[in-house]
């Protein structure tokens, strides 16, 4: 019998729709008396607590979503090998001497005297290693029932996702971070402008997609979930298998989700020493971390920086690190942005890749590097052309 | 290869488990080409990597000029000729030959398919990626390649990412990773192949170009998969039975099947799940005759009396894969054969750590770390251990040429893992003969289910105790 994830028992499919059965304050009560039969258990035999969860299971009205609560609470209470001589020595010297069939107990005792321990012990620390023999431990940060509730949530989402093949997400800021994310786990992310003013819409989906419903990507996919907080307003859309039966997920702002870890403002260290070089040497320039997406050739591109004057946007040049490069990339690139009617861009070029002056196109505006790049070497640039 | 540098020309390019396509070949539209779609999310046609053989046969029959940007290049390999094979073996092998290098082996455990498929490799000299379901079987198979070809062979899974020319890789590891590796082998072997076909681990198979596939199995599969396989490793080219070799190539075996009781409590408990599940299900299937158990577990997951019911089931599966009888019965086997090395099989890991407790036996689950189960498993054929106890790492592949007594005392996946589990014991030695006994429990579901597992399977002698 095939067994459905624990997340996805915590939904209800139905008319096509994948309906997340949030968990919520009125879950409060008995997710409190759970983590109590945890803390019951530290230091217990996770049998023990395996054994308590099973009795608790069997009123399944009472305890909704149980399965999943202990699935995020696993993740939390690990456990620990407690045993009088390490296991593996302890079984590799049991079974040896029981190859002759002597009787258990004069065998246990034989072996437990030449290892140093009684027999007890030794029979203790044949299995103690195996998972459900070791020791329960205490979360390092204590948990209340409204946090579990949200992690709960999250595992909900992240399951869902985990049975689809492709996303479309609508968003208002932190986009780049996603798109960054997905192009970085091999996913083709297709880019367009949302109704919105700075929306964009985000179709994120793997190259098999196009041919069968897989759940190859779905790991990635869901690991987009967390980031998704991070944005000002977002609507996921996703289709999702469960059981051979399809259904629409729908996940958007206001979902009873944890925040996830803050993005990283700048992908790199390059990035940002840039980004603080530039300001102290600049005091008159605003430099802008990911400005808004500019539309080229039916699809967005996210520059790194914007500069500009104080208060003066009709200034504001755009600036791109370019690390792996080729004359062909930039061509395209600046293609793009000549498409876009945004010619004002500034191409940092890692030197140390550099393909040659001739390859690259008469109107790059180029400013070339090596390990650090020179603000000053920016400002020059931008003079010299205005 | 039709190599060209003409800039209009069909370009061929791998791209993560896919075959993209880009600019015009003297006015074929490459939507013809098999497998090829477009693509209107990065504006070009695609097809699953499985097709790139197809693709570039009919470009050459069309001579269509076209840049290859997919395969990563033959080489001539540096290894070790061929093993000398067994008459069937070689005809196994010129079977898959003749059928153009794609197709599925059929052989029983214990007969030497991973031989079959160290002789296509050092046959082909080609770049090899195998594939293999359990870690286990990853660094046996890595061993046997090691030694027989005599390189260094790369291992994607348990942790492990390194890739050479002749590569294995787990199951698991070649579906997460064949976006990456899939243009770079010419030679794909799957070893176990019945697990693939209509599986959700298909796409590793559909995400590598190798042109030649070889399947190896002793359990073919039934039904779609069959037509599943087909297409992603080719059609059965060869098939023997135990019957076909037991007694010459493979080891005579003995299958005794031994009937045992519960004790009352045992009784009472099973009786009582077992009604609490029959209740159900029998009121399902008059509602809905025919309909499949997996029907039954989402009818029943929907109300607390469903819920009850298959709650019963588990549990009177659960009195079934130890009972006191069959411990007992158990300790009084291994009496009998301490001279002998034996396999005990359970239905689950309780059942085999309560063999482990009760007998001292060393137990090969997945719990047990590679580096400990090597040392027993080698200590297990030098002789200083005289059984090993597992619940499913013993059912497939693993080679444990020394045993020659097994203990079946459950199992929870029918027929197929019967039959993979009597193999463990039939690997050939002078002068052996093995025997297995079946533990079954009177007046419970295991007397039909013993009786259905058993079809099939020709022995030279069976009895009942």
């Amino acid at each position: 019998m095939g067994s459905l994830h624990p997340g996805l028992a915590c939904c209800s499919l139905r008319d096509g729709h994948l309906e997340p059965l949030w968990f919520s304050e009125r879950d409060a009560p008995w997710l409190r008396e759970l983590i109590e039969v945890y803390e019951s258990f530290v230091g217990e035999r996770r049998r023990l607590l395996d054994a308590r969860l099973r009795s608790l299971g069997e009123d399944r009205r009472a305890f909704r979503g149980l399965p999943l609560a202990t699935v995020v609470l696993d993740r939390l209470y690990r456990s620990e090998l407690v045993a009088a001589i390490a296991p593996v020595e302890a079984r590799r010297a049991a079974f040896t001497a029981a190859a002759r069939r002597e009787d258990r107990t004069i065998v246990l005792e034989r072996v437990a005297t030449s290892l140093g321990i009684d027999a007890a012990e030794l029979e203790d620390s044949l299995l103690a290693d195996l998972p459900s023999e070791r020791r329960l431990k205490a979360p390092e940060v204590p948990l209340d029932p409204t946090n579990l509730a949200l992690c709960c949530n999250l595992a909900i989402a992240q399951a869902a996702l985990k049975s689809s093949s492709e996303v479309s997400i609508r968003l208002e800021g932190n986009a780049r971070a996603v798109v960054r994310h997905a192009k970085l786990r091999g996913l083709i992310c297709l880019l367009s402008s949302a109704e919105a003013a700075g929306g964009v819409t985000l179709e994120i989906s793997g190259p098999l997609s196009l041919f069968r419903r897989t759940a190859l990507y779905g790991r990635q996919l869901a690991e987009l979930v967390p980031m998704l907080s991070w944005s000002r307003h977002f609507e996921l859309r996703a289709r999702c298998l469960v059981s051979s039966r399809e259904g629409c997920f729908t996940l958007r702002t206001g979902a009873p989700l944890p925040a996830g870890p803050e993005p990283r403002l700048y992908d790199s260290a390059l990035e940002r020493r840039f980004a603080r070089e530039f300001t102290r040497a600049a005091p008159s320039w605003e430099l802008l971390r990911e400005p808004e997406p500019v539309e080229a050739e039916g699809t967005l591109i996210f520059p790194d920086f914007a500069i500009q004057p104080h208060g003066d946007p009709s200034r504001r040049w755009l600036l791109e690190i370019v690390g792996f490069w080729t004359a062909g990339y930039i061509e395209h690139k600046l293609r793009r942005l000549r498409a876009a009617s945004l010619p004002r861009l500034i191409l940092c070029l890692d030197a140390d890749r550099d393909c040659g002056e001739h390859d690259l196109p008469r109107d790059a505006r180029v400013v070339r590097f090596r390990k650090r790049i020179d603000p000053g070497e920016v400002l020059a640039l931008v003079e010299r052309v205005q | 290869m039709n190599q060209t540098t003409d800039q209009t020309a069909l370009r061929l390019g791998f791209d993560r488990g896919t075959i993209v396509c880009a600019g015009e070949g003297r006015g074929l539209d490459p939507g013809t080409l098999p497998g090829m779609k477009w693509d209107e999310r990065v504006g070009c046609f695609r097809a699953p990597a499985r097709f790139w053989p197809p693709i570039v046969a009919l470009l050459k029959r069309c001579e269509i000029p076209f840049e290859d940007g997919v395969s990563a290049g033959a080489e001539g390999l540096r290894i070790l000729g061929p093993p000398d094979l067994r008459p069937y073996q070689a005809a196994a092998l010129d079977a898959w030959r003749l059928a153009s290098r794609r197709g599925v082996v059929v052989l029983p455990t214990g007969s030497g398919k991973t031989r079959v498929a160290v002789a296509a490799i050092a046959g082909e000299r080609c770049r090899t990626l195998c594939l293999v379901p359990t870690r286990v079987l990853l660094e046996q198979w890595r061993a046997v390649l090691e030694t027989e070809l005599g390189v260094e062979v790369g291992c994607y899974g348990d942790g492990e990412r390194t890739e050479q020319p002749i590569t294995v890789a787990t199951f698991e590891s070649a579906w997460r990773h064949m976006h990456t590796l899939g243009n770079r082998f010419e030679l794909l072997i799957a070893d176990e192949v019945h697990h693939f076909g209509g599986g959700g681990r298909d796409e590793a198979l559909e995400m590598c170009t190798a042109s030649r596939r070889l399947g190896l199995t002793a359990t073919p599969p039934e039904g779609v998969a069959t037509e599943g396989l087909r297409a992603l490793i080719g059609p059965q080219v060869f098939e023997l039975g135990i019957e076909d070799l037991a007694g010459s190539w493979l080891a005579e075996f003995e299958l005794i099947e031994m009937r045992l009781g519960l004790s009352d409590s045992e009784r009472h408990e099973y009786e009582r799940n077992r009604k609490a599940f029959r209740g159900a299900y029998d009121y399902f299937v008059d509602l809905a005759p025919g309909a499949s158990w997996e029907d039954f577990a989402r009818w029943a997951a929907r109300t607390p009396e469903g819920r009850a019911a298959l709650a019963g089931w588990r549990r009177a599966r659960q009195v079934l894969s130890m009972t006191d009888e069959k411990s007992e019965a158990i300790g009084r086997l291994l009496d009998r054969h301490q001279d002998g090395r034996v396999l005990i099989f359970t239905a689950d890991q309780r059942a085999a750590y309560r063999v482990t407790r009760e007998q001292l036996v060393m137990p090969i689950t997945a719990d047990i770390k590679r580096k400990e189960r090597d040392r027993m498993l080698a200590a297990f054929r030098e002789g200083s251990i005289g059984a090993l106890v597992s619940a499913r790492v013993l059912n497939e592949g693993l080679d444990v040429p020394a045993a020659n007594v097994g203990i079946i005392c459950g199992g929870a996946q029918g027929r197929r893992e019967h039959v993979q589990r009597i193999g463990r014991l039939l690997r050939p030695a002078p002068g052996k003969r093995a025997v297995v006994y079946e533990l079954v429990t009177r007046d419970t579901v295991e007397v039909g289910q013993a009786r259905r597992k058993r079809h099939g399977i020709t022995t030279s002698g069976t009895g009942l105790l």
